[in-house]
């Protein structure tokens, strides 16, 4: 029975302000909730999140999709080009790009001349122009990474010809592939497709990638997260900053990579790109929210990730429907000549890192990039400290040095984002909304609430 | 004045606060575009392509600020205020955050042992919130209103399959152990359980048993719709149940306006099973009468009064009532912030035979239209109606005060019949304006009179508030009850 008569009272109070006060006149305990509607103001959402938020089997399922989150094991199994792994680039002119899928006439200016330069790169066109009539035509589809166990940063394109990382998670199976990182300046992933852009992915594909390969076979299996983990305590959040891990695992490669033909210049094209791990991040960060997915009634996210145009989220329970809405711009820092009027909206795969509990959910752990936040490392401590707010978990070994080793906040949960108005916070560089520019700045931004909303909106207990 | 820049030999910054300065230096008064960065060949070309003609060598130690400027502007100025950003002595911030609390779930992570939320968001968010509160394991009152019933049935009963209490919506008022919940007046405790489903009602009754000398042990509001047919007094059987089995509690009061029929047998039957003294009254009952252990009355003040009685182990004793008759052409307006108030008003001035008119009308009252048709009035400024998008007159007596105004304009209002409610919630000067108004009026044959619902414990202190109103010569009555026969006997 009740025993609430034979309890001190103490209150939670959400609404007029003065009737905490009147409580704590009276010396009752009060915590006091700083209400504001939910889910836009829309009462009918609002009212299934909190029912939504009663279930027992929405618990459990989110329970066990978080465990087989926590419990992956992603690992870098070597390298191969696209083709020969991935089933839908084999034998049709399909080229991947990131985030929810989209028609490529609606496709923002940066991922068309990707597209555009990576159908050069295969020979399908003799230039851009050509490029642009075939993809028009029907002749090269498209589709998203996420549909190929891909992710790939920025424009994220995939061709079938491009090597990629393979990452294999060892405790259930499942593989998830990236491309490799280009490094800075003229680039395919912010849209550029010159000749010198192409080049650089030629000598991807024959020499880095062939020396990359004779090496990992050397190196044998590379567990990635402790990879990460480590990299935490270094300073990098292994979204924006991959200086440690990079360095990291060029110390596992660099004596394979010593040994075999052309290592050396494998060895000079990594060193000079602090973000050559990134894509490994991402693949591995694909790999363990891949196993969490499709686990009836769970509410976790599984995937976000932008086209430059909609931001989409996947959640467990939902099969693989993305909810999408807007991308937002980025508040955020901008390269000399620059400003937010030359931005593009938020683009790219690699926000996978942040669904995984890296990436703006470790801020903390980078100070060294705090200053794109907008300021002081406290900053960056409280943006990790919001984000458990909104996930199931702290990560086991994933730990944040400045939060006294706490774990940094993973499994996003729908439910908790919308009731608690709290969004996810994404770290991120800045494309230029023309194709080719390239990088122009980075800085945060959230993940839009509207694709939870339409998440929640799906969402039918069985 | 064109492009004008400075090189700092040997000073590294990194990109990201050199950035940050570039982008405080865009927005200084009369700079064009500028650069701060380090004079790398990547920079310079980056400054060249952003239209700063810089003929420069590559110089990558060296840290470069470049500016197109205005012809009015000061270069050392801008240097200046460079430098200001350049060599800023660093302050660590290490004073953490407080928590911002935006729901009922972070609110539960914190105190953990809380054991009721108390809701006064807007109804349409109200039922979410309830529903999330039981989630918590949490009691809930909800204060809110505009919550459908049929909301109110699934939060019934989903609080009851979670044996929690789910107080209201619309429930103003309620102390539980010994503390005052929203509209609730500082009471003496003691060993009288109430269960209300009336706000004012509630506060008439806890107020009165306390100024009688008892005590309240619990008041527990169930929402006015509790005893409708369709919610079937769900948490009116529960706080019976919690009441019936509290140890503190001897004596049990149960108020309500008037309830369905069938309902109100069913809070009957189950009354007659409790071992412990019941006072029931339904707003509109004109008989005092005993059923086994319940004792059924007919006012608000009779109610508190034989309570006392049994609580204290006295012999029960009642007043007859006078039959009053009126008929005259002189007129009583009440006015009203308690809607409980209101019916019991309505009820005895029916019993007098009055025609009158209403905006909550109760039995055969006329239904206020915008036009009170010089009949005798009774507004219940607390509705919707009157509110006017304001707050409830007992917060806010701005409009309950406009039509006492309103209404003492009328050459034939003979008497003006008004409450004053203190306590918890009420506004802490409910009468400053009222007594200037009152003492505005020059009519020798008009009266005012008032009843005062609540206790000397209350903020407002209610001795204080009576003494301020008689000095203006209002009436003042020592219960709602009273009041009405007072004004009556006035006409």
């Amino acid at each position: 029975m009740n025993n609430l008569f034979s309890q001190e009272l103490k209150v939670i109070s959400s609404g007029l302000h003065d009737f905490a006060t009147n409580l704590q006149q009276e010396q009752v305990s009060v915590c006091e909730v700083d209400f504001a509607p939910t889910c836009n103001a829309n009462q009918e959402d609002a009212l299934a999140l909190a029912k939504l938020m009663q279930s027992e089997k929405v618990k459990q399922a989110n329970e066990i999709a978080a465990e087989r989150y926590l419990n992956s094991n992603p690992c870098l199994e070597g390298v191969a080009i696209a083709s020969e792994v991935i089933e839908g680039l084999q034998n049709t002119k399909r080229i991947l790009h990131s985030g929810p899928p989209i028609a490529f006439e609606d496709m923002c200016g940066p991922m068309q001349g990707a597209i555009c330069g990576a159908i050069v790169y295969e020979g399908w066109a003799s230039d851009v122009d050509a490029a642009f009539e075939l993809v028009k035509k029907g002749e090269v589809v498209t589709d998203a990474c996420h549909h190929h166990s891909c992710v790939g940063p920025m424009a994220g394109i995939i061709s079938p010809s491009m090597p990629v990382f393979i990452v294999k998670n060892k405790e259930y199976g499942n593989v998830s592939y990236s491309n490799f990182n280009e490094g800075l300046g003229k680039v395919l992933r912010f849209g550029a497709n010159g000749s010198e852009v192409i080049d650089r992915l030629n000598f991807m594909r024959d020499v880095l990638y062939v020396a990359l390969k004779e090496a990992l076979k050397l190196c044998g299996s590379i567990e990635i997260k402790p990879l990460i983990a480590q990299a935490l305590s270094m300073g990098d959040e292994c979204h924006n900053r991959n200086a440690a891990a990079t360095g990291l695992l060029l110390k596992i490669l660099a004596p394979k990579l010593a040994r075999v033909k052309d290592g050396d210049k494998a060895l000079e094209f990594i060193s000079a790109n602090d973000h050559f791990f990134l894509n490994i991040s991402m693949a591995a960060c694909k790999c363990m929210l891949d196993a969490a997915a499709n686990v009836k009634n769970s509410t976790m996210v599984v995937a976000m990730a932008r086209n430059g145009v909609n931001f989409g989220i996947r959640v467990s329970g939902l099969a693989d429907k993305w909810y999408q809405a807007p991308a937002n711009f980025i508040k955020g820092l901008y390269f000399p000549g620059f400003s937010e009027a030359d931005a593009n909206p938020d683009l790219g795969d690699s926000a996978i890192t942040e669904t995984a509990g890296i990436g703006g959910f470790a801020m903390a752990a980078a100070p060294a990039i705090v200053k794109f936040v907008g300021g002081t490392t406290q900053d960056a401590v409280q943006n990790s400290i919001n984000m458990q707010e909104i996930c199931l978990k702290e990560h086991p070994s994933f730990n944040l040095p400045a939060l006294n080793f706490a774990g940094s906040a993973c499994c996003i949960d729908i439910l908790k984002v919308l009731d608690r108005n709290v969004l996810p916070i994404i770290n991120t560089g800045i494309a230029h909304k023309q194709a080719g520019v390239g990088q122009i700045g980075a800085g945060i931004t959230n993940a839009p609430l509207d694709c939870f909303i339409n998440a929640l909106r799906d969402f039918k207990e069985e | 004045m064109g492009v004008m820049y400075k090189s700092y030999k040997n000073l590294y910054k990194d990109s990201v606060s050199l950035m940050q300065i570039s982008a405080a230096l865009l927005n200084y008064e009369g700079v064009l575009n500028a650069t701060v960065a380090m004079q790398t060949e990547a920079n310079l070309q980056r400054a060249q392509a952003s239209g700063l003609n810089l003929d420069l060598k590559e110089s990558p130690n060296d840290l470069l600020i470049a500016c197109e400027l205005a012809d009015d502007s000061n270069f050392d100025e801008i240097i200046a205020f460079v430098d200001d950003k350049l060599f800023a002595k660093v302050t660590t911030d290490n004073t953490k955050k407080s928590r911002h609390i935006g729901s009922i779930a972070q609110a539960k992570e914190e105190l953990d042992d809380a054991n009721l939320a108390l809701i006064s968001v807007a109804g349409r968010y109200a039922i979410a919130e309830a529903l999330k509160a039981l989630g918590q394991n949490l009691n809930v009152m909800i204060f809110s209103d505009n919550v459908s019933e049929d909301d109110e049935l699934m939060l019934k009963q989903e609080a009851k399959k979670r044996d929690l209490l789910l107080m209201g919506p619309d429930c103003g008022t309620a102390i539980i152990n010994g503390k005052p919940l929203a509209f609730a007046n500082r009471v003496n405790l003691g060993s009288i359980g109430v269960i209300g489903a009336s706000g004012t009602g509630t506060q008439e009754v806890t107020c009165a048993i306390s100024n009688l000398g008892a005590g309240i042990s619990q008041a527990i509001g169930t929402g006015g719709r509790d005893l409708h047919e369709k919610i079937g007094a769900i948490t009116t059987l529960y706080a019976i149940d919690l009441l019936e089995q509290d140890e503190k509690t001897k004596t049990i009061v149960v108020i309500s306006k008037p309830p369905a029929k069938s309902i109100a047998a069913k809070v009957i039957e189950r009354l007659k099973q409790v071992k412990k003294d019941v006072v029931v009254h339904f707003v509109g009952n004109n008989d005092f009468y005993q059923e086994n252990n319940i004792y059924f009355t007919r006012s608000l003040l009779e109610t508190a009064k034989v309570a006392c009685d049994l609580n204290q182990g006295r012999k029960i004793s009642v007043q007859d009532k006078e039959q009053i008759n009126v008929s005259t052409d002189r007129l009583l307006k009440a006015i009203y912030c308690g809607g409980t108030f209101c019916a019991e008003a309505q009820n005895l001035a029916l019993k007098a035979n009055l025609k009158i008119v209403s905006n909550v009308p109760i039995d055969n009252a006329c239904k206020y239209d915008g036009n009170d048709h010089d009949m005798h009035a009774f507004f219940d400024m607390g509705d919707d109606e009157f509110t006017n998008g304001r707050p409830h007159p007992m917060i806010d007596p701005f409009e309950r005060n406009a039509m006492i105004k309103k209404q003492m304009e009328n050459e034939k209002t003979a008497v003006i019949l008004f409450d004053v409610v203190l306590g918890y919630g009420a506004s802490l000067n409910p009468i400053d304006d009222l007594v200037e108004i009152i003492k505005s009026n020059t009519r020798s044959d008009l009266n005012f009179v008032c009843n005062v619902c609540g206790t000397d414990l209350d903020i407002q202190n209610r001795e204080d508030i009576i003494n301020r109103l008689s000095q203006v010569n209002v009436k003042v009555a020592t219960s709602n009850e009273q009041a009405v026969m007072t004004a009556l006997s006035l006409l």
